[in-house]
């Protein structure tokens, strides 16, 4: 196995994790937002103050 | 609190649609979605006010009194009264003075100062309505500031007038002496430990007879004299008499602040417009070619040129090549390398290709929005949908729907009926939302020559679908009742804000992208490690792999539908966790990164493998099926319990699968002359259940049961 086999899925397993933590952060979070059009599919994302919802 | 000061706050209340979410977005520099169509903030929102410090804003619902005849009235009325702001911002439409008045009187009533935000000042000036905002001020006992908040015109004067409204002691109105007596009496009943200035508010409240007042008054105390007496008096209920005299003081306020007199009778643009486009036999054909235009726009001409560009060019002749080539240069692991290009890329690719087309139909749709035409849409669809058994009121969660499913969802709850209600949260998801739209982009592409009559037949099977499910729903026995009545204001139509509909463009669009980076390429990830290995895990062709094996053993279930191939099948699975997801798989399976020009060719393979009939079939399956899990989660939340959300993702299913098979085996009969004797028989079955279910009058036995109950 080469240095740039292993960078490579280096890389992927990077992005999955980070995929995975969306797919984590979407569905811990209990709710949605209505006032956004859907956009953050949460109640708890700061940027949708949405924060007083309670699911 | 914040660093051990009090926060100040200012509650933001105001009539449906009257511009409070503009004036919030102005105030806090925050990004709310906007719509002119009332009902779009359903519950409350925060935001700190620029250049104002230590004050949070708190966007309310709209509503149009304080009595709880809504949950959105609800929610706000509870805040006023529990959570105590310091100050109120009642936004007020100036073209429609008297109206929303009737909210700023109630607010002023209950004791905590109000600024008054004499909005949409343009539109007023075009009606020809002048107001003294200083003369309105000193006969309310409110600071009142001139806005334009669409344009930005007055929001420095609101911030100016936050620093100095507390001073201004609101001016109750006074009612006629009789009531004023039976309000003191009244008063003398209310808790002691309610807030002083709450007081009358209260008492008002006790002489309406509010159901939530008894919540105010102390024990052993009985109202009903009082309130009878005073009935008796006038020969009218108590409610009545408050809101006569509510409305006879604000008509005198009115005309004391106008500066010209009125001319009521004067018709507007949006009047005329109004007569063509809310009309009872133009106002349908109307908005069919509305939307035939806006998915001959986004799907057929200019939104195809950009998703022609993205496939062909940016992963056709850059990325993918590009990716291929490095990965090759460098040596890495073929496995590997194909895992990153045709796993990671190409799946992830398919659906990004047509992210143009959404950008396009999401900002045609937020014109549509803007100017105020959506409304529209709801008050025709209102006289449609009450014959189907469903509210005007319905077609709002729909409207919303077809950005994203999950917020559409939750907008089902402005419907007051329970009934209403959860019907419209179990059928809001059969209008396309922004992520089936890939699915209609690739089969209308791929198998219609990219024709917009498929995506405009998408939607108008979505909006038959939930008409159908009315009248089935309502025969089932916690459904039974009549439709909740509709009461929507028209908005004036007014020119797009351009800042509006970037934000929604761009909040849509990202929202569309952040999926795709996380929940499509894991999926994506996923189907090419189980379609490139074997169940002993050797590196196979697709057709050996696991994941044809598995869609193999299911794909009889989709077989009379005419997709029971196991890319097709494998692809209808995908999509309950997102519906993007079903060309993302077809995208990984078919090769999407092996084709040097990736959009056609991939289109190509896929024309090869289904029939037209097949396809419309297979997209119309996935249109009407269950939900992604999102927006199956918020089913659950609006209906309660799993065991009703259960019940309306099997009722989906079952739809599905029953529109699904009757198109296909009667197609297959109209166009091509061939019988499948299992799968004619399934669609017969299918037909006479539906037209059962439309037709009966009572194919649950709820009725009987009713009646049975009754006698017993």
């Amino acid at each position: 196995m080469n240095g740039a086999t292993l960078l490579v899925a280096a890389v992927v397993v990077l992005v999955l994790a980070l995929a995975c933590y969306g797919i984590y952060r979407t569905l811990s979070t209990k709710g949605g937002c209505a006032s956004c059009g859907g956009a953050c599919h949460r109640i708890s994302d700061d940027s949708c103050h949405c924060k007083d919802r309670k699911g | 609190m914040d660093g051990g000061l009090k926060m100040r706050t200012i509650a933001l209340a105001g009539n449906p649609n009257s511009g409070k979410t503009t004036v919030f977005n102005k105030l806090t520099g925050s990004s709310q979605r906007v719509g002119n169509w009332p009902g779009v903030t359903i519950d409350r929102k925060e935001g700190r006010i620029k250049g104002v410090e230590d004050t949070v804003l708190v966007d309310l619902p709209g509503i149009y009194s304080l009595s709880p005849y809504s949950p959105e009235e609800i929610v706000s009325r509870d805040y006023i009264v529990n959570e105590k702001p310091d100050l109120i911002l009642n936004v007020v439409d100036a073209s429609n003075l008297e109206r929303n008045l009737y909210l700023t009187v109630q607010l002023l009533e209950m004791g905590t100062p109000v600024v008054m935000i004499l909005n949409m000042m343009d539109l007023a000036a075009a009606k020809g309505i002048s107001i003294s905002a200083a003369n309105l001020g000193r006969m309310l006992g409110c600071t009142v500031v001139e806005t334009t908040a669409s344009k930005g015109t007055g929001i420095d004067d609101v911030k100016k007038a936050l620093a100095t409204a507390s001073k201004v002691e609101p001016i109750p109105q006074r009612f006629e002496p009789s009531v004023e007596d039976a309000i003191a009496k009244a008063e003398e009943g209310i808790r002691s430990d309610l807030r002083p200035e709450l007081r009358r508010w209260a008492a008002i409240k006790v002489i309406e007879r509010d159901e939530k007042a008894s919540e105010y008054v102390r024990e052993g105390f009985d109202a009903e004299p009082i309130i009878k007496a005073l009935e008796d008096e006038y020969d009218d209920s108590s409610e009545s008499i408050i809101t006569d005299q509510r409305y006879n003081s604000i008509c005198d306020t009115v005309s004391g602040c106008l500066n010209a007199p009125v001319d009521r009778n004067r018709e507007t643009f949006s009047d005329k417009v109004d007569r063509y486009v809310t009309n009872k036999w133009l106002g349908l054909p109307i908005f069919v070619a509305v939307m035939y235009g806006v998915y001959y726009l986004a799907v057929q001409t200019i939104g195809t040129m950009g998703t022609d560009w993205v496939n062909d060019v940016f992963f056709g002749e850059w990325v993918l090549p590009a990716a291929r080539d490095w990965l090759a240069n460098a040596g890495v692991n073929e496995a590997l390398s194909g895992f990153v290009v045709e796993g990671l890329i190409g799946g992830v690719g398919a659906v990004l290709g047509f992210l143009p087309q959404m950008l396009v139909m999401f900002l045609l749709l937020a014109i549509l929005e803007e100017i105020g035409y959506m409304s529209r849409i709801a008050f025709v669809m209102d006289r449609i949908f009450r014959r189907f058994g469903l509210s005007g009121k319905s077609f709002i969660p729909v409207m919303v729907g077809m950005g994203c499913g999950v917020p559409g969802v939750m907008a089902s709850r402005t419907i007051e009926s329970d009934r209403d209600r959860r019907i419209t949260a179990m059928t809001t998801t059969f209008i396309p939302c922004s992520a089936k739209l890939p699915i209609i982009a690739l089969i209308a592409g791929a198998l219609f020559g990219g024709s917009a009559a498929i995506a405009l037949s998408s939607y108008l099977i979505g909006i038959l679908c939930i008409l159908m499910s009315g009248i089935i729903l309502k025969k089932w026995k916690s459904f039974v009742g009549e439709p909740s009545p509709f009461i929507m204001e028209l908005p004036p139509y007014h020119l797009p804000s351009v800042m509006n509909m970037v934000m929604s463009v761009l909040q849509r669009g990202w929202a569309f992208v952040k999926k795709a980076g996380t929940f499509i390429l894991v999926a994506c990830a996923l189907v090419w490690v189980l379609s490139s290995f074997n169940w002993s895990l050797e590196m196979v062709d697709a057709d050996a792999s696991m994941l044809a094996s598995i869609g193999n053993a299911i794909g009889f279930i989709f077989a009379p539908l005419g997709f029971g191939d196991w890319q097709f099948t494998v692809a209808t699975v995908t999509g309950l966790l997102a519906k993007e997801n079903v060309v993302g798989t077809l995208g990984v399976l078919f090769g999407f990164a092996e084709v040097s020009e990736a959009g056609e060719e991939f289109w190509t393979l896929l024309a090869g493998m289904i029939t037209p009939l097949a396809g419309f079939s297979f997209l119309l399956f996935n249109l009407i099926c269950a939900p992604c899990f999102a927006a199956i989660g918020a089913m659950h939340r609006e209906l309660g319990t799993w065991k009703a959300t259960a019940f309306g993702v099997g009722y989906q299913c079952l739809l599905a699968y029953a529109v699904s098979v009757i198109v296909y085996q009667f197609g297959l009969v109209a166009l091509y002359g061939t019988v499948e004797p299992v799968g004619i028989i399934m669609a017969v079955i299918a037909l006479a259940a539906l037209v059962f279910l439309l037709i009966a009058k009572d194919p649950f036995g709820t009725i009987k049961s009713k009646v049975e109950a009754v006698t017993a």
